[in-house]
């Protein structure tokens, strides 16, 4: 999922995001609103941003990238900031 | 997007994060612990609310003249200033001082359990979260400590928004979620500064916004509980200021107050002749049940003679609202698995803020048009930036 060819629409960009934030705000609302079963909700729900995060890590560490794989030991000099 | 307004957004987004950057580290480092301070506290011993055995001292347990007068028996010739109830545990706090308006410095905290009657001694003064909730609060700076933290928490609103905007042309080739780690450092740093901020946003503006309304909320309630207070008790404004002698039965005042106002706890009694009372009145403020309304303070002012209740004041609509967004700052009202969400969140905000210093920091002279290409490219032109 790195660079593509066809530029994403604004909608395309945010759909991810925006899922997330949702499901964010719910759960935030929902811890707050009452204790049990709405507290488990908070949990999951609000769980989720911490969870795309250690996906995208754990994708990003993934060696099965046949195209990097043989750059990956190191950036090459003249592609340093 | 244009090149001006990209320019204008990258721009926005360099000084508003900028400026707070050193602010927002300090509150992210201090709300760490703050987050797990009932666990901390439990660990140092200091937290009396998860030791102590019965029913919370809101609800029940032995009368209030009881719990008052072994508190005046320890503090001969003192007169009472306030009564604090505990909403977990049977912790009572009685607070005296030599006169009813006694300054701070003169006051003692005592610590007694309702359910056996038994003194708990002094209160342990201060310790270690408190000098870190009081750094988060306030930076030990008080009133303008407190206001300036506010700024703070809106300049770092207007930074995620600003940094929401660049993120959708920074994306346009590139799919959610993308990381590119292998490749220069720059570009490491950008996706997973856009990454983790765009994952987090809800909350980091939920945390920044109720941030800066907490800090602006307090001084507003204080000013509201002083003109209330003063609004409710022009009755009795010529009046002599009450005996402290001539305090009439607390338990009385709180069955009728109880009356009043069903279904509600009290959080605390201020006594008759101190900043939050009149001269006349037991000013017992309730609060909701629910982490939802447990800061809607209702204080119904109680005659502490006859033990009628006087007048009771609601909070306007506006301190309602700021006074119920509070613990949506906090992160402790549905158990240590939030507390654990709320604990990430706040570590992958320090690396967003500390990756964008970065990003600012590792950069030469010049830069901004280069930046503007990078934000248009994502991150994949070849020149130096």
């Amino acid at each position: 999922m790195s660079a593509r060819r066809h530029p994403r629409s604004t909608r395309a960009i945010f759909a991810w995001p925006m899922f997330i934030a949702v499901l964010s705000l719910i759960g935030l609302v929902a811890g707050l609103t009452g204790d049990g079963a709405r507290d488990v909700l908070a949990w999951l729900l609000l769980g989720s941003a911490p969870v795309t995060i250690a996906f995208a890590y754990w994708r990003a560490g993934r060696p099965a990238r046949p195209i990097n794989s043989p750059a990956r030991t190191k950036a090459p000099s003249h592609d340093r900031a | 997007m244009s090149r001006g307004a990209i320019r204008f957004w990258y721009v926005v987004h360099k000084w508003s994060s900028l400026i707070p950057t050193l602010f927002l580290l300090m509150l992210c480092i201090t709300g760490l612990p703050l987050i797990f301070h009932d666990e901390i506290d439990a660990a140092l011993g200091e937290d009396y609310d998860s030791t102590l055995a019965g029913a919370p001292s809101a609800e029940g347990g032995l009368p209030l003249d009881t719990m008052l007068a072994k508190a005046l028996a320890e503090r001969p010739g003192e007169v009472p200033l306030f009564m604090a109830f505990s909403q977990d545990s049977p912790l009572l706090t009685v607070t005296t001082g030599p006169s009813p308006d006694a300054p701070g410095d003169r006051m003692t905290l005592l610590f007694f359990d309702r359910a056996t009657g038994d003194s708990l001694g002094p209160a342990p003064s201060g310790g270690v979260m408190e000098t870190i909730l009081q750094l988060h609060t306030d930076m030990l700076l008080g009133l303008p400590g407190m206001l300036f933290l506010g700024v703070m928490g809106i300049s770092f609103v207007i930074a995620l928004i600003s940094g929401t905007v660049l993120y959708a042309p920074f994306m346009r080739k590139l799919g959610f979620a993308t990381l590119r780690l292998e490749k220069s450092k720059r570009v490491a740093r950008l996706d997973q500064h856009n990454m983790l901020g765009i994952v987090t946003l809800a909350w980091a503006l939920v945390i920044g916004l109720t941030g800066a309304i907490n800090a602006f909320a307090d001084p507003l309630t204080d000013n509201w509980r002083d003109t209330q207070v003063a609004q409710m008790t022009q009755a009795y404004e010529g009046a002599a200021p009450l005996d402290p002698a001539d305090y009439g039965s607390l338990d009385a005042a709180m069955a009728s107050a109880r009356e009043t106002l069903p279904g509600r706890n009290p959080q605390f009694i201020g006594f008759p002749g101190g900043g939050w009372s009149s001269a006349h009145h037991y000013a017992i403020f309730f609060q909701g049940d629910r982490p939802l309304t447990q800061y809607l303070l209702t204080p119904a002012l109680v005659d502490a003679r006859t033990a009628a209740v006087t007048d009771v004041a609601r909070m306007p609509a506006i301190n309602q609202a700021l006074m119920m967004s509070k613990p949506l700052h906090f992160g402790d009202y549905a158990g240590l698995p939030l507390k654990i969400v709320w604990a990430l969140l706040t570590l992958a905000t320090i690396w967003v803020l500390w990756t964008g210093v970065l990003l600012w920091f590792r950069r030469r002279p010049g830069a901004i048009d280069r930046r503007i290409a990078e934000i248009r490219s994502g991150g994949t032109t070849r020149a130096p930036a």
